[in-house]
């Protein structure tokens, strides 16, 4: 049952890189209520970096990782700082401010790298067997970089001051601003936090993908859907949301065709929002 | 005789917080009718339960025989129950003439209205009423506070309502303009408006109302004329142990 | 009272009715003048984009719910006026009709379950209709030419001259007709939904029954443009459904200055014209155009048409009502 076995384990790694970028998504929209889509971008931007780093300026893995991630991560808290925070309450706006960002970035890769994809050497070179699947180093070690990461987060987000003050603000912001957390500080920090965790994933996933100008989109919606099956700002939500998604994606690209998995994450938004709006979207309507 | 608003059992818990629990009440024609309480004391909620933004957990809201419980805000409107909103969000970038114009195209007023009379001539009436008919051409974001206040009572009387919520109409005014919307409402008041009146400021509010009915912590503690209200030691005691906070 | 003869505002009206008198003078005019192929479908194509972005405006520009899948309705009607030209020989006069009433119907249906939710849901699922059908597209190429497309259309008029003056009349019906509706009630109902849904619900109006009407019209009018679009071409492709098309039409009606329709018409023309008169940068044109949008958004969210407004405003020294 090769096929399970691969099916299981793909599923599974996807499942991960997902959730490496869902719960960023799920994140802001808990703590900030907006949607970022600009979001997508930062997974790209990670990729990029990665290659600029790794196969052009030759610097060693871990260090190119940190850079990049810590250069999205002050990208996100820049246009969060410049572009949202004076907008937050037109939502409207948000959305095609943070949708133009995205394309500004798209455009900007297509013009620093060119139209082609741009591939990045794996970090590990080589690939075991693992229940007679070949299973790639660079798959693997991803799937241990999203799960460490997004334990960490977990943890940051339920252990620690800063953390649960972001998650104070997510809850209810006017009682947080009263209990003296700075709800601006904390909307920053959540932006920078969930660019970082996006680069990450796109910095371990540039290997397996090669870095395009458009790779921005998919990983956004496919996050919306995530996000929006597996509750808004809910953390646990997310990560079993990523998984299911990564498992009916391979499960679909298995059965038909890599083409019909694409679709899933389209549909399953469509499906959800249709068929259970109240249960998702009441955020207890007021006067 | 028959009652033309009948809640019965109303609650609604928000989380863990009991916002509103067994609210009763009874509103016949031509009532002027206050409610008061501390802050968060599920007044404004209430409010929304009657009007249909939100769906209470429990209870009934009956309105001219007919139970309005889980009827759309909209459905209500048109039923002739129109409330007003405690921060007052207008339509910022429309004049105030067409912010009174919407309710004059609601489903409502569209069939009262006489066919040959315009819908601005209607909304100008409304404006007139609350004494704003000389602003008819300001935009909505330039209006002082006060006139504010009284755009959104006209635009909710444009609704023709049988009754009338208003939701702290006097907070946040001077004594000027509080004068002035004293003075609108016991106009309305004499021309048999049934009116409800949720208030913080009980100076004003007592001057007006008939009956008052007292909310604390979401249920109702006393309901009575002004000053059995007044005299009341529960309603006493809610308000006073509030202000040594 | 004086001043208030119709429900219309007064002075302002009368000078953007005035604007599009001279500008549809200008349209029609310019044939005379401009002889070069190419200039006459470089203009086609704006007019085609202001059909696009004035019709978008209608819903999204007036009443907030932002529709970014605005392509599902251009290529949907497109297509089907595509298979309508190819199977049954159905000339242009049926098929843009038809186009644009399965457009509407299509604005029905999709508009009558997503209507009802907020604005990043709805732009959501917005979007994914548009990419499913992109996908859908590129993915059935027997039936629908796949990545190619279909191609062997009847062409809409024998000249590029005949292009120019249909689309140009169909443009000039389109603006009157939608300026004309925006001033209306309806119009004004649309409004007060954008600025406020809850107290245009509090107010007695059922906001989910303007918004579907508004998306009706909006994905009909659509419609009849990607079938139009398709004779003119004489070939349809997956490229009519992608998001990128969705995000022009968009960033075309914000730059000009969202629910106005005015503004759109602007946005179309410029972006359109910059598009092609830039079209040596290559694709750094879009990174032109988002930055643009980002400069609108942040310094003059009401876009060009606001900017202008003010600058005449103060140029006559008129009273200044707005801030």
């Amino acid at each position: 049952m090769t096929a399970l076995v691969s099916i299981f384990v793909l599923g599974t790694i996807w499942g991960a890189v997902y959730s490496l970028i869902a719960v960023g998504f799920t994140l802001i929209f808990g703590v900030a209520g907006i949607v970022n889509l600009s979001h997508g971008a930062f997974y790209m931007l990670g990729a990029y970096l990665a290659y600029t780093f790794v196969t052009l300026l030759n610097i060693n893995v871990p260090l190119s990782a940190l850079m990049a991630v810590v250069g999205v991560a002050l990208v996100g808290m820049a246009i969060d700082y410049f572009g949202i925070r004076p907008l937050r309450e037109r939502h409207a706006y948000v959305l095609i401010l943070t949708l133009a960002f995205a394309l500004f970035f798209q455009e900007l890769m297509y013009g620093i790298y060119g139209p082609y994809g741009k591939p990045v050497k794996s970090f590990v070179a080589g690939e075991i067997v693992l229940g007679g699947v070949n299973i790639s180093y660079q798959k693997l070690i991803t799937l241990f970089v999203a799960a460490a990461f997004v334990i960490l987060l977990w943890l940051f987000i339920k252990k620690t001051k800063t953390g649960k003050s972001i998650s104070a603000v997510a809850q209810n912001k006017d009682a947080a601003i009263l209990v003296g957390i700075q709800y601006e500080k904390a909307y920053r920090m959540t932006m920078g936090i969930s660019a970082g965790l996006a680069a990450i994933a796109g910095v371990f996933i540039s290997p397996i993908l090669e870095a395009v100008p458009t790779m921005w989109s998919f990983p956004l919606f496919k996050a919306f859907a995530i996000v929006i099956i597996g509750g808004l700002g809910s953390l646990e939500g997310a990560i079993i949301a990523s998984l299911l998604l990564g498992y009916s994606e391979t499960l679909v690209s298995f059965l038909i065709s890599a083409n019909y998995a694409d679709m899933v994450y389209l549909i399953a938004i469509i499906l959800v929002l249709i068929l259970r709006p109240t249960g998702i979207l009441s955020k207890g309507r007021r006067a | 005789m028959d009652a033309v608003l009948e809640i019965q059992g109303m609650s609604k818990a928000f989380g863990g917080l009991q916002a509103v629990r067994d609210f009763d009440l009874r509103v016949n024609k031509g009532d002027l009718i206050g409610i008061i309480g501390p802050n968060g004391a599920g007044k404004t909620t209430v409010f929304n339960m009657m009007t249909g933004f939100i769906r209470p957990d429990s209870g009934e809201v009956w309105f001219q025989g007919e139970n309005i419980t889980r009827l759309k805000p909209y459905e209500i409107v048109n039923r002739g129950l129109c409330r007003t909103f405690q921060l007052v969000d207008l339509f910022k970038e429309m004049t105030a003439l067409e912010n009174v114009m919407i309710p004059c195209f609601s489903h409502r007023v569209r069939h009262n209205r006489a066919h040959e009379e315009k819908p601005w001539k209607t909304a100008m009436k409304f404006l007139e009423e609350v004494g704003l008919a000389k602003r008819f051409n300001e935009y909505a974001k330039n209006l002082a506070f006060g006139e504010l206040r009284l755009l959104d009572i006209a635009r909710a009387i444009a609704t023709q309502p049988d009754i009338l919520l208003l939701d702290e109409p006097f907070s946040g005014l001077d004594l000027e303009d509080a004068g002035v919307l004293s003075a609108a409402i016991q106009q309305m008041h004499r021309k048999g408006q049934t009116m409800i009146i949720i208030e913080h400021r009980l100076r004003d509010l007592l001057k007006l109302v008939e009956r008052v009915v007292a909310i604390v912590f979401g249920e109702k503690i006393a309901e009575g004329n002004p000053q059995e209200i007044m005299s009341n030691p529960k309603v006493i005691n809610a308000y006073l142990g509030e202000r040594r906070e | 009272m004086e001043g208030y003869e119709n429900l219309f505002g007064p002075r302002r009206f009368y000078r953007r009715l005035l604007g599009l008198g001279i500008f549809s003078a200008i349209v029609f005019l310019a044939p005379l003048v401009i002889e070069d192929p190419y200039y006459l479908e470089l203009l086609f194509l704006c007019h085609y984009y202001v059909i696009l972005a004035c019709s978008w405006d209608l819903l999204s520009g007036f009443t907030g719910n932002i529709n970014f899948g605005h392509a599902f309705f251009i290529a949907g009607a497109g297509y089907a006026g595509a298979l309508l030209n190819l199977n049954l020989g159905w000339q242009y006069w049926l098929t843009l009709p038809v186009g644009g009433i399965i457009a509407a119907l299509f604005g029905l249906l999709v508009g009558v379950v997503t209507l009802r939710l907020k604005g990043p849901y709805f732009a959501s699922v917005t979007f994914c209709f548009g990419a499913l059908l992109y996908k859908w597209f590129m993915v059935s190429s027997k039936s629908l030419g796949g990545e190619e497309g279909l191609s062997g259309i009847t062409s809409l008029s024998d000249s590029p001259v005949g292009n120019y003056y249909f689309s140009a009349i169909f443009m000039a019906a389109v603006v009157l007709g939608l300026y004309f509706l925006s001033k209306s009630s309806f119009g004004l109902i649309l409004r007060s939904i954008g600025e406020n849904e809850t107290a245009s619900e509090g107010s007695g109006i059922n906001t989910t029954y303007f918004k579907v009407v508004a998306f009706m019209i909006s994905a009909g009018i659509a419609g009849v443009a990607g079938a139009m679009y398709a004779h003119a071409q004489m070939h349809v492709g997956p490229e009519m459904a992608h998001d990128s098309l969705s995000a022009l039409v968009l960033m075309m009606a914000v730059v000009g200055g969202m629910g106005s329709i005015i503004g759109p018409i602007m946005g179309a023309y410029l972006l359109t014209l910059v598009n092609e008169s830039l079209r040596f940068m290559g694709e750094l044109r879009l990174l032109i155009y988002s930055g643009a949008v980002v400069a609108v958004i942040l310094f003059a969210p009401k876009g060009l048409l606001e900017i202008l407004s003010q600058g005449f405003r103060r140029a006559t020294g008129e009273r200044q009502k707005a801030a």
